[in-house]
C-alpha cells in the first residue's frame, strides 16, 4: 500500500514546507496531514512522508511514537478518548469506561470489528471543571453521564 | 577574549566556548555522559551540572557558552564567568542524577561487558551514593539484536542518545531512534530494519555504559585482563589509529583511537573485525614446496635455498621482487636496498592490491578503496619502482621475491604471467593466502598485529605500528628476513638490530621522512615534510 497526499493536501503540504526553514520542521503538521486522510499512519505512509521532509523514517518515527496523537495501528471511525486525570477520575470516568468497554465489548485501547469505535484511556483533556470529559474525534462532551453518553453515540451517524 | 575562572583555574577561552569543552582543556573532570566531542550537544543526561556564579540554577556545562561581559560588569573586575564544579549543590546534583540514572539499572556489573569501563561505575564511585531508595520493581525489556554485529541491553541503557546522533550525524543513516516516551522510552531500529552501515560498530565504543555490545565481544573476556596497545590499522590508506586490546596472545577487539589528522574518533568495521581474519592460517615455519605438499625447514636452509635458486636461475640480475602497500615502510625500504644492491635494474614493483571506490560519510569520514593501507610509505621507500611489473616479466628465468599483501592481493593476469615465467618464486607472508598458494618457499613473517614499524597514509601521515602481539612459530619480522638476505647475498654486515634502527635509517635517507623519527611520532604520529 503506497502513500500519496490527495491533490488538496498536496497543496497544503507544499505550503507547510514554506513555512519552515528545515523541511523537517513541518513532520508535526504533515504528519496530521497524513493521519488524517489515511486514519492511520502506515510503515509506508511513514517512510514515503519522511523521504518528502528529508529526513530518515526513523527520525519520524521518534516524533510519532512520543506523541499520543499519533495513531500507527488502525483504528475505528469514532475514537473514544476518556479522561483518566484527577477530576474525571473523580467524577466516575473509569464507570464511563467501563460502560463503553461493556456497550461495546472491547477493552481500552481496542477497536470493535466492525472497525466503527476505539476506546482509549487519555491523560489530562484540560477540562477539570466539567468533568468527566470523553472527547470524540475531534470534539468534547462535557459533564457526561452514561444515559447521556448513549444519546450522543446513538446520534453519532 | 573572555577569561573564565574555573574552580582554581584561570583561563582565556573563544567566546562561544563551551564550560566543559574549557574543563577538558585544563584537565578538570565534569562528569558527563550524553557530551561526546565527535557528535551534537543533547544535554540529556544531566551529569555535567556546574555552578556558575550568577545563575540561580545549575548549568549543564556541555550546552553552557562561556559568555563574555561588559569592562565594568566583570566579576571580581576580571572574570566574565565564574564556575564551580565542587561546590555542595553540584555534588548533591551529581548524586540524584545519578540516582535517577540508576533507578533501572540492573546492576549487573558482575556479567556486564563494560564493567572496568563503565562510565556509570566510574562516577557512581566517585560521585554516587552507594544505595538507592528505589524500593519499586525495575523495568525490565528483553535484549534485542540491532543488526552488524550489535546488540542492545535495554535494561543498562541511560537514553544518552549517543548512538542515535552517530548515526544521524556521523554515518547519516540514522538507522535507531528513541522509541515512545517517559518511562517506555527505548533505542529501537525503524520496522525491525537492522543496522547498517559499515561504521556500525562504532555505536559500542561510543555507548558510555553497557548497552551496546560487540557480538563477537560478548563474554569473551575481561576488560581488565586486556592489555591496550596503540597502533594503527592497515586494512585501507586511510591508517586510522587504533587501540588493540590483546590478551593470552589472542586479539579480543580492536577499538578506535582518537586522532584529529588520521580518524578522529571513529574506525569502520572493516578495520574493527579485521584481526579474525588473521587468526586462520597462519605461518608458523618456512615451507618448501615438495612433491605432495608442503615441506618445513629451518630458517638457515630456508636462506640457503634462496641463494642456491638464486645462483641457479640467472644470478642475481635476474631477481625480481614485488614490494606490499600493506607492510611497513621499513620492509619495503630494507626490500628496496636489497634489490638495488643485487642489480641496477630495480626490478621492483608493488603487489597489485584491490581498489574499490572511496566511502565518504556526511560528517566527512573516508574509507578508503585503497586496500593497500600503506601503498604511499612503500612507494616511498622503494623510490623510482618499475612502472608496471610488464617491463620484467618477459624474462628467461630468475628468482621472484615477492612480499604478500596480507591477503587482500589480486591475481591480475600480469601477475599470474609473472609467477609463471620466473624459476623460484620466494613468498613472505604472515598468513596462508591466493599468493601462498603460487610459492615454491614460503617464508613465515610477522602478521598485521606483530610488526612494528612506520606506515604512511594517504594524506602524509606516518605513524608507528606498534606490536600487539608475539610473533606465531619461527615467523621473524619481515624486516630482519630482508636484512638477513641482504647479508647473506651481498656480504654486507647488518646494520640493524631492531625495526627502529631501520627508522632510524629511512630519516636519514629520505628527505621527506627526515622529521619522521621514533621519537616525534608518539601516538598522534608526524605529517611527512612538504605536506598538510
Amino acid at each position: 500500500m503506497s502513500f500519496a497526499f490527495t491533490a488538496d493536501r498536496k497543496k497544503r503540504f507544499n505550503a507547510l514546507l514554506k513555512q519552515y526553514p528545515d523541511k523537517r520542521s513541518a513532520a508535526l503538521p504533515a504528519l496530521h496531514l497524513a493521519q488524517d486522510q489515511e486514519g492511520y499512519l502506515t510503515t509506508e505512509t511513514i517512510e514515503t512522508l519522511a523521504q518528502m521532509l528529508d529526513i530518515t523514517p526513523a527520525s519520524l518515527m521518534d516524533t510519532i511514537s512520543f506523541h499520543t496523537l499519533f495513531h500507527t495501528k488502525p483504528r475505528g471511525k469514532y475514537l473514544l478518548q476518556v479522561c483518566q486525570t484527577l477530576s474525571c477520575s473523580l467524577a466516575g470516568a473509569d464507570e464511563i469506561v467501563d460502560h463503553l468497554s461493556h456497550k461495546y465489548q472491547v477493552k481500552a485501547g481496542e477497536t470493535t470489528p466492525d472497525g466503527k469505535y476505539t476506546l482509549l484511556k487519555v491523560e489530562c483533556l484540560g477540562a477539570c471543571d466539567t468533568a468527566p470529559v470523553v472527547q470524540i474525534n475531534d470534539d468534547y462532551y462535557e459533564k457526561v453521564s452514561k444515559d447521556k453518553l448513549n444519546r450522543i453515540l446513538d446520534k453519532l451517524p | 577574549m573572555p577569561l573564565l575562572k574555573l574552580d582554581d583555574h584561570e583561563l582565556e577561552v573563544p567566546k562561544g566556548t563551551k564550560i566543559l569543552d574549557a574543563a577538558l582543556k585544563v584537565g578538570i573532570e565534569i562528569p558527563h555522559y550524553c557530551y561526546h566531542p565527535a557528535l551534537s550537544i543533547a544535554g540529556s543526561c544531566r551529569m555535567c551540572l556546574v555552578e556558575v556564579e550568577g545563575m540561580p540554577k545549575l548549568q549543564t556545562a556541555c550546552s553552557t557558552p562561556v559568555r563574555e561581559l561588559p569592562p565594568e560588569k566583570k566579576i571580581d573586575g576580571r572574570y566574565d564567568m565564574v564556575v564551580h564544579t565542587t561546590t555542595g549543590k553540584v555534588t548533591a546534583a551529581r548524586k540524584l542524577v545519578l540516582e535517577f540514572l540508576l533507578l533501572n539499572h540492573p546492576l549487573d556489573c558482575p556479567v556486564c561487558d563494560q564493567a572496568g569501563e563503565c562510565l556509570l561505575q566510574d562516577y557512581s564511585f566517585k560521585y554516587g551514593e552507594a544505595h538507592s531508595r528505589f524500593v519499586e520493581d525495575k523495568r525490565v525489556q528483553p535484549g534485542e539484536e540491532l543488526g552488524s554485529g550489535v546488540v542492545i541491553n535495554l535494561n543498562r541503557c541511560i537514553l544518552c542518545t549517543r548512538c542515535v546522533r552517530f548515526n544521524r550525524e556521523i554515518t547519516g543513516t540514522g538507522e535507531l531512534f528513541v522509541e515512545n516516551r517517559g518511562y517506555h522510552n527505548k533505542i529501537a531500529v525503524f520496522d525491525g530494519k537492522p543496522l547498517d552501515n559499515p561504521l556500525a560498530g562504532n555505536v559500542a565504543d561510543i555507548c558510555p555504559v553497557g548497552a551496546l555490545l560487540l557480538k563477537d565481544y560478548i563474554h569473551s573476556t575481561r576488560v581488565w585482563h586486556l592489555s591496550h596497545t596503540p597502533s594503527v590499522c592497515t586494512e585501507c590508506s586511510a591508517g586510522c589509529s587504533i587501540t588493540v586490546d590483546a590478551a593470552n596472545d589472542r586479539i579480543y577487539r580492536i577499538v578506535s583511537r582518537e586522532n584529529e589528522q588520521a580518524n578522529g574518533h571513529f574506525i569502520c568495521d572493516t578495520g574493527r573485525y579485521a584481526f579474525h581474519t588473521y587468526a586462520e592460517g597462519v605461518l608458523t615455519e618456512p615451507l618448501m614446496r615438495a612433491k605432495r605438499g608442503w615441506k618445513a625447514l629451518s630458517w638457515d636452509l630456508a636462506y640457503r635455498t634462496v641463494a642456491d635458486q638464486i645462483d641457479r636461475h640467472g644470478g642475481k640480475g635476474a631477481v625480481r621482487a614485488l614490494a606490499s602497500p600493506t607492510f611497513p615502510n621499513e620492509s619495503s625500504f630494507l626490500l628496496g636496498q636489497l634489490m638495488q644492491r643485487l642489480s641496477d635494474k630495480r626490478n621492483v614493483a608493488l603487489i597489485p592490491v584491490k581498489r574499490e571506490a572511496d566511502q565518504t560519510f556526511p560528517a566527512g569520514f573516508k574509507i578508503s578503496g585503497d586496500k593497500g593501507g600503506n601503498r604511499r610509505g612503500a612507494e616511498d621507500m622503494i623510490g623510482k619502482l618499475a612502472a608496471g611489473f610488464k617491463s620484467f616479466f618477459k624474462d628467461e628465468e630468475g628468482v621472484l621475491l615477492v612480499m604478500d599483501a596480507d591477503g587482500r592481493a589480486e591475481v591480475t593476469a600480469d601477475l599470474k604471467g609473472l609467477f609463471e615465467s620466473s624459476s623460484f618464486k620466494v613468498v613472505l607472508a604472515s598468513n596462508e593466502s591466493n599468493i601462498t598458494a603460487m610459492a615454491d618457499l614460503v617464508l613465515p613473517v610477522a602478521g598485521p598485529f606483530e610488526r612494528e614499524g612506520t606506515v604512511t597514509n594517504d594524506q602524509g601521515l606516518v605513524q608507528w605500528l606498534q606490536l600487539a602481539l608475539e610473533r606465531k612459530g619461527q615467523a621473524r619480522p619481515a624486516w630482519l628476513v630482508l636484512a638477513e638476505l641482504d647479508r647473506l647475498l651481498t656480504g654486507e654486515a647488518s646494520l640493524y638490530t631492531c625495526a627502529g634502527d631501520v627508522t632510524w635509517k629511512i630519516n636519514r635517507a629520505i628527505s621527506a621522512y627526515s622529521q619522521a623519527t621514533r621519537f616525534k611520532l608518539g601516538l598522534k604520529g608526524q605529517l611527512l615534510t612538504g605536506t598538510g
